[in-house]
């Protein structure tokens, strides 16, 4: 293989993996895993944890829970899930029913543990291994990533959700609004007092 | 302060940036927890689980819902003649839902009392035996009362609700009124 088929192939695998984190199945498949769900099919919770239980413990550690803690909330959520599938009345509403559920078991967990908050916030691990960049470039760049991260996860619950969902994850405002249970211009709104704030802690 | 553009350019790149990945058996796990049965339907017991989760206990969620029921009855009852059947069979259920069941005769009477109240604020004219209870005979009228179409709801000794005509009720009238004599 030489260098410019290499080159391709790098770049469509790149491509395959940022654009993992932010697919959104296609609509048929998730018809068919909800109206199997609905139907009490257990084949399809199987289905629908193989498709999720990744995005799920990701959304919660960027919301600023650490692994173990990440671990046994994805379990909390899915749990809720099967308690809660007869609230899964729109065929579409798939993800942000499931992202909801997720962002409802953080927010008790913080709630739980207010005064832990600060101790127990982590912020997760950055890439190393960034091709093309200089080592000063790199390390600078990861500072400010981390320092970002850091203001991330010192922002209110509501403020770091909307952040996380919009930007993190990828979900457009209507998306996002519907995970966070808001109009859009709530959604909006909490976007950009998370964004004032992020700017004024950056440097 | 950091330019509005360059933190929205930032936050774009984080996700890229970000290297971590679930535990390979957090799945596993969270397969080991799906219920064998699914069970997408669960009449009243969703609603209960969302007033459980108001940090409401069990039974002060049931009390809730029981009450909401009861005032939407009262609310929702008309003048109907088949919707006074539906609220009496209620009733009856609720009666035997009592502790103890049977309840005890006071009770009964209290409660037909309040039934009478309820037909007679709803324009009905009804006609109401106390004196019944102390028979022992099981077609004794306790209650009656007559219906736009002519006919005639009764109540037995035994709590038993039926639709009669007039020369029906006449009938049971007299046939009460002989097995009182006897």
């Amino acid at each position: 293989m030489d260098l410019v088929e290499q080159k391709v192939l790098l770049e469509h695998l790149i491509g395959v993996k940022d654009n993992a984190r932010e697919t959104v199945l296609p609509e048929p498949v998730q018809e068919t895993i909800v109206s199997r769900l609905r139907r009490g099919d257990r084949s399809a919770a199987l289905d629908l944890v193989d498709q999720y239980y990744a995005r799920i413990f990701l959304y919660l550690r960027e919301l600023g829970h650490s692994r173990h803690v990440s671990e046994d909330l994805s379990q909390e959520a899915f749990l809720r899930a099967w308690n809660h599938l007869g609230q899964l009345k729109d065929e579409k509403a798939l993800n942000a029913w499931l992202y909801r559920i997720a962002s409802n078991v953080s927010c008790e967990y913080w709630r739980k543990h207010k005064r832990r908050e600060n101790a127990t916030r982590q912020r997760m691990a950055l890439q190393t291994n960034t091709e093309r960049e200089s080592e000063s470039s790199r390390a600078g760049k990861n500072e400010q990533l981390e320092q970002l991260q850091d203001a991330i996860i010192s922002l209110s619950w509501k403020l770091r959700q909307a952040v996380v969902l919009h930007y993190v994850q990828q979900f457009t405002i209507a998306d996002s609004a519907k995970v966070a249970g808001v109009k859009d211009g709530t959604f909006k709104s909490r976007l950009n007092r998370a964004l004032e704030i992020l700017r004024k802690e950056m440097k | 302060m950091m330019s509005e553009e360059k933190t929205k350019d930032l936050l774009r790149k984080l996700p890229k940036c970000l290297k971590e990945s679930a535990p390979g058996d957090l799945g596993q796990r969270i397969k080991q927890q799906i219920p064998q049965r699914l069970l997408p339907h669960r009449w009243g017991g969703e609603t209960v689980n969302i007033i459980v989760h108001l940090r409401i206990s069990r039974l002060t969620a049931v009390a809730a819902i029981v009450l909401t029921l009861v005032l939407c009855a009262r609310f929702f009852d008309a003048n109907d003649p088949a919707q006074s059947a539906g609220l009496y069979d209620d009733f009856k259920v609720l009666l035997n839902l009592l502790p103890g069941k049977e309840g005890t005769r006071a009770d009964v009477q209290a409660s037909l009392l309040r039934f009478q109240s309820t037909l007679a604020s709803k324009g009905y004219d009804v006609v109401y035996l106390d004196n019944a209870f102390d028979s022992d005979y099981a077609q004794a009228l306790l209650m009656y009362w007559k219906l736009p179409d002519g006919e005639y709801n009764v109540i037995y000794r035994d709590l038993r609700m039926v639709k009669v005509d007039d020369e029906q009720l006449i009938k049971l009238q007299s046939d009460m009124i002989r097995h009182q004599r006897d």
